[in-house]
């Protein structure tokens, strides 16, 4: 197995390489670039401009400016911002913990919720509970995140004032556990709804193809009780091909986590990559779109040796 | 009492400037202690006020920062690193206006304890003008020849040649610390600039929670009144709506950059917890067509579009009221503004229409005029998302529909609209606000010596070429006499009524708003930032 | 493949299934004969009536912020929004069917480089890439479906590939090939058919998320520009009104909903109905 978790890393390489190189060359194709930010500022001349072009080095043909970005980049080190001149990876690293808290937070929400409620539909199929559990589950699914978000601010935070309206803490109090706590309900409740629907959908169906194979009509058929065949042999088959779900998500989590910080100011990546594009911050695009597709990439090796793991049926190799 | 700079330059006595900055009367004894927590929907990420800014850097530059003096909402300058305002009169400016002396106050601690001195007032221009960073802005600091200390408490410098708004173009320029600055390897990349902001202000800089908040604490050792607060902190809320929101749950206590949008407005006056604040800015807002574009080289075109824009529904439907409609990019407050100009413009199509006839365009087959095979059909671009501009856009394209005109809306993303397609000429027309600040001087907006397209320096992107007005602009600066200032900025604003080059529709209000309880908060347009007086700030306690 | 008929029984048993499809046809003929439908111009201001409440001076669902009707919006405004989820699924179809069966047929250096290709584009999260895309082209309708749609054909061809992958093998597949069939004959008129399935339910889906991707796009800046209306724009531009014209947001929101719902409910319910593994 560690040959093979080493066989995937090594093919991460070029996926990598890709990505920069695409991302590069779409960055540098497009207008405007880093200078437009500074052209708004009505003080400026335009041999202010060229002049910050020139230290930016950004007045160098593309070729050479990706290959200096990409010799820096193999020696880890991702290069500074144009905006305020720090190392990008300093710039990435501290805005990760925000996004790890919510993501990690909205996904223990969805397995639980989604499970549980995929797991019941699946085993009282056509019940009521069933219904209303599937019909639940589009309609949250159907919703736009943002606006589901705005709608949770503008009346659980504005109206009702049951939870704070953004941000991580309670500025200028001392560190509580409490505070942290409350500030987490509202987006992780968004993102985390939202993806309770996907899983619950998903484990429905995966224990419904379980239910319908024939090794559990044969346990049935020995006189099994029903219980014991749920827990023994269709949970267990059922939920393994979920591991891989698990794995793709993360893809969407992202882009869900996004929309989520901006709704909520939570200081997280997905904040960052907007505010970055905004300021057309080549330096910290580029790193964050390297960085999410790690990620990304990790994510799916993890789910596909945790599947092995356990599934004894699968062998890598 | 405080100078007003209508009269320093005239050479009115001055007697015994004493105002630190924003020393204006207070209506009750400040209480101390507690904290403001501002909202602003911009992230600021760079504390060096010598690079590159954006508006809600720039408020908190201000409250760490020092200037040799301030602008207040009168128009007035405020001393506030200088003990006195350089006039003729005190002997503080040359007879012929070239050179300047300013004497310092010898009190001013750096926020890390060294002593604050002439040279570092030296070191700062110098380091703008070097090359060594990245500098915001040279325009106008080029106009100065050379800078020295005289002594510790005064620094002198020589004009090239006279140059009137040198001295509001000073109020813009924040004091950095030579002895931490001086010795960095590379002024671009320094931790000053993200980590450890030094400067003289009534806050010092604490800590920037990336993506989350700017914390700032009292500079028990400022030299002026306050600050009373024990910390500023500035709130990264991106979304508005939740911003407003956090307003009046009282999670921020001051509604900061971007303020309150329009819409919103009709709400936020029903809440009894917060005050409102709708102040006058200098900017205006304003369609700018592209002179190089043979369809609005003539001034009869730019006349009928003008003619057929009827700012009503815009002022009173889309802005509520609040905002005044603009002729010119004067603002009211302004002592350069020309009350002649006042009702110029006026809503007249069937004059726009006679207009367009006149110039040869005739109604088309589909109802848009026509000439030599030419549609009478351009595009308009704003910053995609902005929903005020938005709103216009869609109100003009029905308007000048009713001219046989037709506007394509083509809105693109701020960083594409503002880099070479605005810049270098590139679009057919456009919506954008433009500041005038505490100056009335506006060559690099119109000046056609300024045009990027055509190798300018400046930021005449719209490429507008006139004799006359460069002749107006030129006298407006040279002459360091406010009265003959006037006298061409006057005619200037007649010039260009008829001419419409741009063609303003309201002078820009920003609305802002505070909870109950926090007091000293005065916007100012003469200083862009509501930040301008910090040091006064504070909270009553319930 | 399953018998038509018993697939049309299945699908028609499933409530849910058959409510999205009524509801997928009623909302595309709105669209389609919106210019018919609609009370009024769409794009007409009325400052007068701004925000006029529904049934108020004859605007039956009321007027938004410009003094415009709402219902005509909403209605022109579904041509748009379905044009995007449907023309994103179409791309997304076309081109992850062509790619993947070209890779999965012809394997070697070509399905190499096609799935490296799906690989990157995979690997970065959606919002993402759009974002990056859209932050520099002109935000029209067109390009705004281009991108979405050029981002979204990955699981299709990934899906058609494995499909192709594992028919290439099958009897009639050989047998069609002894018979002196040529590959892309053979591909067209053997191996496509058979992909429909799958490919169907994923083009239902894609519909469905396309639409909620434009609305996000909308929200944070990038989405299409006025005077077109879509749902999305407008139940951005509604944010600021809930409370005091609450109407203004709650038809664009409810559309978007409505539309995506049935997309789900009919896609989920063909894709039971297709499934041969479960029971009649």
């Amino acid at each position: 197995m560690a040959v093979y978790a080493l066989r995937r890393l090594l093919q991460a390489v070029p996926l990598l390489v890709g990505v920069s190189m695409a991302g590069f060359l779409l960055l540098r194709l497009a207008p405007g670039g880093p200078m437009a930010v500074y052209a708004q500022n009505p003080n400026m001349s335009e041999a202010d401009l060229r002049r910050i072009e020139k230290s930016l080095g950004l007045d160098k043909p593309i070729h050479v400016q990706y290959v200096k970005w990409a010799s820096g980049m193999a020696a880890g080190e991702l290069g500074y911002s144009y905006r305020t001149g720090r190392p990008v990876g300093a710039v990435i690293l501290e805005r990760v913990p925000a996004t790890l808290v919510l993501m990690g937070v909205a996904y223990l929400i969805a397995i639980a919720l989604g499970l549980t409620t995929g797991i019941v539909s699946a085993v009282r199929r056509h019940s009521l509970f069933d219904y209303i559990a599937t019909t639940t589950a589009m309609i949250g699914l159907s919703v736009p995140t943002f606006w589901f978000g705005l709608v949770v601010v503008i009346v659980f935070a504005g109206a009702l004032r049951w939870i704070p309206s953004g941000g991580m803490a309670t500025l200028g109090a001392p560190f509580s556990l409490w505070d942290r706590f409350i500030h987490l309900i509202g987006p992780a409740a968004v993102l985390g709804l939202w993806m309770t629907a996907t899983w619950s959908r998903y484990t429905r169906s995966s224990v419904l193809e379980v239910i319908g194979q024939d090794y559990i009509r044969t346990a049935r058929a020995k006189g099994l009780r029903g219980r014991t065949i749920l827990m023994s042999h269709t949970l267990r088959n059922a939920l393994i091909p979920l591991i891989t779900l698990g794995g793709l998500e993360f893809r969407n989590l992202f882009g869900g986590a996004l929309v989520t910080e901006t709704v909520f100011s939570w200081p997280g990546v997905g904040r960052l990559y907007l505010d970055s594009l905004n300021y057309q911050d080549y330096s910290v695009i580029l790193g964050l779109l390297l960085v999410t597709s790690l990620t990304v990439v990790a994510g799916s090796l993890l789910a596909d040796l945790l599947y092995a793991a356990a599934d004894p049926r699968i062998r890598l190799g | 009492m405080t100078l007003s700079r209508r009269t320093f330059l005239a050479g009115t006595a001055a007697v015994g400037v004493v105002g630190v900055r924003g020393a204006a009367a207070q209506t009750a004894t400040p209480q101390k202690g507690g904290q403001i927590i501002v909202g602003i929907s911009q992230e600021p990420q760079n504390f060096n006020p010598l690079m590159p800014t954006i508006e809600s850097q720039r408020g908190v530059h201000m409250a760490i920062f020092d200037d040799l003096w301030r602008i207040d909402a009168k128009g007035n300058f405020v001393p506030d690193l200088a003990v006195a305002m350089p006039t003729q009169a005190n002997g503080g400016i040359s007879k012929d206006g070239t050179v300047f002396t300013v004497k310092l106050r010898n009190d001013v601690k750096w926020h890390d304890g060294q002593a604050f001195t002439a040279r570092d007032v030296v070191f700062t221009w110098k380091t703008l003008m070097g090359g060594k960073v990245t500098a915001f802005s040279t325009v106008g600091f080029d106009q100065i020849a050379d800078m020295w200390a005289a002594d510790d408490a005064t620094v002198k410098w020589k004009m090239k040649q006279p140059f009137a708004p040198i001295l509001e173009m000073m109020a813009d320029l924040f004091i950095v610390p030579e002895h931490v600055l001086g010795k960095s390897a590379d002024i671009n990349k320094d931790e000053f600039n993200t980590r450890r902001p030094i400067g003289t202000g009534p806050f010092k800089f604490v800590q920037w929670a990336s993506g989350e908040h700017v914390t700032l604490e009292a500079n028990r050792a400022y030299h002026g009144p306050g600050p009373y607060l024990d910390r500023l902190i500035f709130k990264y809320i991106p979304d508005l709506t939740v911003l407003f929101t956090q307003l009046k749950t009282g999670e921020i206590d001051v509604a900061g950059i971007q303020g309150i949008p329009v819409d919103l407005y009709p709400e936020a006056k029903t809440l009894s917890n917060i005050n409102l604040y709708v102040d006058p800015s200098t900017s205006y807002e304003t369609i700018a067509p592209n002179h190089l574009l043979p369809m609005f080289k003539d001034k009869r075109m730019r006349q009928a579009l003008y003619l057929g824009m009827d700012k009503k529904p815009i002022v009173e439907k889309i802005y509520l009221g609040l905002a005044p409609e603009a002729e010119s990019y004067v603002p009211p407050q302004s002592w350069a503004y020309n009350p002649k100009i006042k009702g110029h413009h006026k809503y007249d199509p069937e004059r726009a229409k006679r207009l367009l006839d006149e110039i040869g365009w005739k109604v088309g087959g589909d109802g848009i005029r026509v000439k030599d095979g030419a549609r009478l059909s351009f595009e308009n671009a704003c910053t995609a998302g902005n929903k005020q501009r938005e709103q216009i856009q869609q109100l003009l394209q029905q308007q000048w529909r009713q001219l046989g005109v037709e506007m394509k809306i083509s809105n693109k993303p701020a960083a594409v609209l503002f880099g070479d397609f605005y810049r270098m000429s590139k679009f057919e027309t456009i919506i954008i606000g433009m500041a005038m600040g505490p100056d009335p001087e506006h060559s690099f907006r119109l000046h056609s010596k300024y045009i990027p397209a055509k190798g300018g320096l400046g930021r005449n992107s719209i490429a507008y070429e006139s004799a006359e007005v460069d002749r107006l602009l030129d006298a407006g600066v040279r002459d360091i006499d406010r009265e003959k200032r006037k006298k061409a900025y006057f005619r200037l604003q007649e010039v260009l009524a008829d001419e419409v080059p741009y063609l303003p529709i309201y002078h820009f209000v920003n609305i802002r708003g505070t909870r109950k309880g926090v007091e000293g908060f005065r916007p100012n347009a003469n200083m862009q930032e509501y930040t301008w007086n910090t040091n006064e700030w504070w909270l009553r306690k319930a | 493949m399953l018998d038509r008929s018993i697939v049309w029984r299945r699908f028609t048993r499933n409530r849910l299934a058959t409510a999205g499809a009524i509801g997928v046809f009623v909302l595309v003929g709105l669209a389609l004969f919106a210019p018919w439908v609609a009370p009024r111009d769409p794009l007409y201001i009325d400052m007068d009536h701004k925000f006029a409440r529904p049934g108020q001076a004859g605007f039956v669902l009321g007027a938004d912020e410009l003094g415009r009707d709402l219902l005509s919006r909403l209605l022109h405004a579904g041509r748009v929004s379905l044009a995007v989820g449907l023309i994103t699924a179409l791309i997304a179809v076309l081109v992850g069917s062509v790619l993947g069966a070209l890779a999965g047929f012809y394997g070697g250096g070509l399905d190499t480089a096609i799935m490296r290709v799906v690989d990157v584009l995979l690997s970065i999260p959606t919002i993402f890439l759009l974002l990056a895309l859209s932050a520099f082209l002109k935000p029209t309708m067109l390009t705004i479906t281009l991108i979405i749609g050029l981002n979204s054909w990955m699981s299709v061809a990934r899906m058609v590939r494995g499909q192709v992958l594992s028919l290439k093998e099958q009897e009639f597949v050989l047998a069609a090939r002894a018979a002196g069939a040529g590959s892309p004959r053979l591909i067209v008129r053997q191996l496509l058919p058979n992909a429909v399935a799958p490919v169907l339910v994923a083009a239902t889906l894609t519909v469905a998320t396309a639409i909620l991707l434009e609305s996000s796009l909308s929200y944070l800046g990038y989405g299409i520009q006025p005077p077109t209306a879509s749902w999305g724009n407008m139940l951005n531009n509604a944010q600021s009104y809930v409370l005091y014209a609450p109407w203004v947001a709650v038809y664009p929101g409810a559309m978007i909903s409505l539309t995506v719902l049935s997309f789900n409910f009919a896609g989920d319910g063909l894709r039971d109905a297709l499934d041969p593994r479960l029971g009649p």
